[in-house]
């Protein structure tokens, strides 16, 4: 007897039903998930600085452009690709106010990752020189200036920052605070510091009138992806990796594109030869089930261009590696400082 | 209604929803997990709107689209619904039909899918629908249709009949 596909679409759907989990067993994993929820939530771009590798995974960023103030006079680097005669100018260097930082930090600590995004900014300072501008590691402080909140947190204890009352969160490491019409957190991973030790960080917060600059020029989003993300990870002022990161939404944690410069590729080895914009580049596939793919670019100079990508065609890839623009700026002294 | 209240009456109806939509048992627990945390968090606002569950389901459908996107749009494996097929109750169709129907579904594209689950196991209105997935009805509606196309177009003839409801 033939039946309306509605009628087997239905059908289909109550089994399905029937194949769900046992509530069970969600309600006694509902406390632990609560906890790496919380955890993540908070965490999530320190967890990204740390395996930088996975900087697709952090919240959007929209890059400021032009107001900013102008820092000090800078070399422009080599062109990462040609612009061809005709084309309108690279669009105007791009500068992310940091508005803060720690005055105090335990010894040894210094900065080597930083992030921007819709909603804020982050700060990484790692006890452990990097060995490469993409193997940071090891037990690190992060500063987050949002502007919204974190979620409040159950068992958060209330403290005293300047004044303003903040709340520590010792199951994450964390202390945040109102400020400046932001929220401020300082915390740790990869170590168990005291909250003696937090409030000292915290309290020695300051406004810092520094600008960050993108390291080099983005190229123009294909249609219905934009610029989510900005991440910079080094290991020194020359020997940096800069990472732009193309998503189709403002608020996911992901983004599917990454476009990354620098001294460095997370991209595995070998794939197939070809050219990119007159340069020498190869073609890869991530390993395993992955559906990503990698166009490495050798743009000279010691650089790489790297263009990461699990939905786009590898002409898009390449055409997304040709619109990306001049290194701006070769020397990064905030690195390692 | 509080949120463990609303946990221990909703649980099992939440994950036969959540199952149903993103149709994968593993994947609904996880979307479940994250949600049902999410909601707890807020619950002093979700608890007191007049349907909390129509907006935890909402989260639901937002959050398994999210994860789609941090997946990059992996489809349901083989692996996955290989797993996923096991001994279920007869709802009236024979196993060939049921198969194939079950199998093709994993196929459709995540927001055509969602939109299914949301208009023949929810029975909502191509305007609720729109509601949850944040478009408008015409898309809606475009989603179901392109969706049922496809199902009809890659099932065998005999198992169905015309007969598109509106």
């Amino acid at each position: 007897m033939s039946r309306s596909i509605e009628d087997l679409v239905r059908a289909a759907q109550h089994e399905q039903a029937d194949r769900a989990a046992d509530p069970r067993r969600i309600l006694a994993a509902l406390p632990r998930r609560r906890a790496q929820v919380v955890r993540r939530r908070w965490f999530t771009l320190a967890v990204a600085a740390v395996a930088v590798a996975a900087v697709a995974a952090v919240p959007v960023i929209a890059l400021q452009r032009s107001p900013a103030p102008q820092p000090p006079s800078f070399t422009p680097g080599p062109s990462v690709m040609p612009i061809p005669s005709g084309e309108p100018a690279p669009a105007p260097n791009t500068y992310v106010p940091l508005r803060y930082k720690p005055t105090w930090l335990p010894d040894g600590y210094a900065e080597y990752f930083r992030n921007s995004r819709l909603e804020g900014s982050s700060r990484v300072w790692y006890r452990d020189p990097p060995t490469g501008p993409l193997d940071n590691d090891g037990p690190l402080f992060f500063l987050n200036v949002d502007r919204e909140a974190p979620e409040t947190s159950q068992g958060a204890q209330p403290v005293d920052i300047g004044g303003v009352r903040g709340t520590y969160l010792s199951e994450a490491d964390m202390i945040s605070w109102p400020g400046g019409g932001f929220a401020l957190t300082v915390g740790a991973l990869s170590q168990n510091p005291s909250k003696a030790t937090l409030l000292r960080i915290a309290r020695s917060v300051r406004l810092d009138a520094e600008v960050f600059r993108i390291p080099f020029r983005a190229p123009q989003p294909p249609p219905g992806l934009l610029q989510v993300a900005f991440n910079v990870a080094g290991a020194g002022p020359r020997d940096w990796v800069g990472e732009v990161v193309l998503g189709d939404d403002p608020h996911a944690f992901a983004g599917d594109v990454s476009i990354t410069v620098g001294a460095a590729t997370r991209a595995p080895q070998g794939g197939t030869a070809l050219r990119a914009g007159g340069h020498p580049a190869r073609y890869v596939k991530e390993p395993g089930r992955s559906l990503r793919y990698s166009l490495v670019v050798e743009i000279g100079a010691g650089r790489l261009l790297t263009v990461s990508a699990a939905r786009l065609s590898q002409a898009e890839m390449i055409e997304l590696a040709e619109d990306t623009g001049s290194v701006t700026a070769a020397d990064l002294p905030w690195i390692g400082s | 209604v509080t949120f463990e209240e609303f946990v221990a009456l909703r649980l099992g109806a939440l994950l036969r929803y959540a199952t149903v939509v993103t149709w994968d048992p593993h994947l609904a627990e996880d979307v479940t997990q994250e949600v049902l945390v999410r909601a707890q968090a807020r619950w002093g606002r979700i608890g007191g709107l007049e349907a909390p569950e129509a907006y935890v389901k909402r989260m639901i459908v937002n959050e398994f689209l999210s994860w789609r996107r941090r997946l990059s749009a992996r489809p349901v494996t083989r692996e996955t619904l290989e797993a996923s097929a096991g001994s279920v109750p007869d709802h009236g169709t024979s196993w060939d039909e049921r198969d194939a129907m079950w199998r093709l579904i994993a196929t459709l594209p995540a927001r055509q899918r969602a939109a299914v689950a949301l208009r023949f196991y929810e029975d909502m209105s191509y305007e609720e629908i729109a509601d949850v997935l944040g478009c408008r009805a015409v898309t809606a509606r475009s989603h179901v249709s392109r969706a049922l196309l496809t199902l009809r177009e890659q099932l065998p003839s005999a198992s169905i009949s015309t007969g598109d409801k509106r």
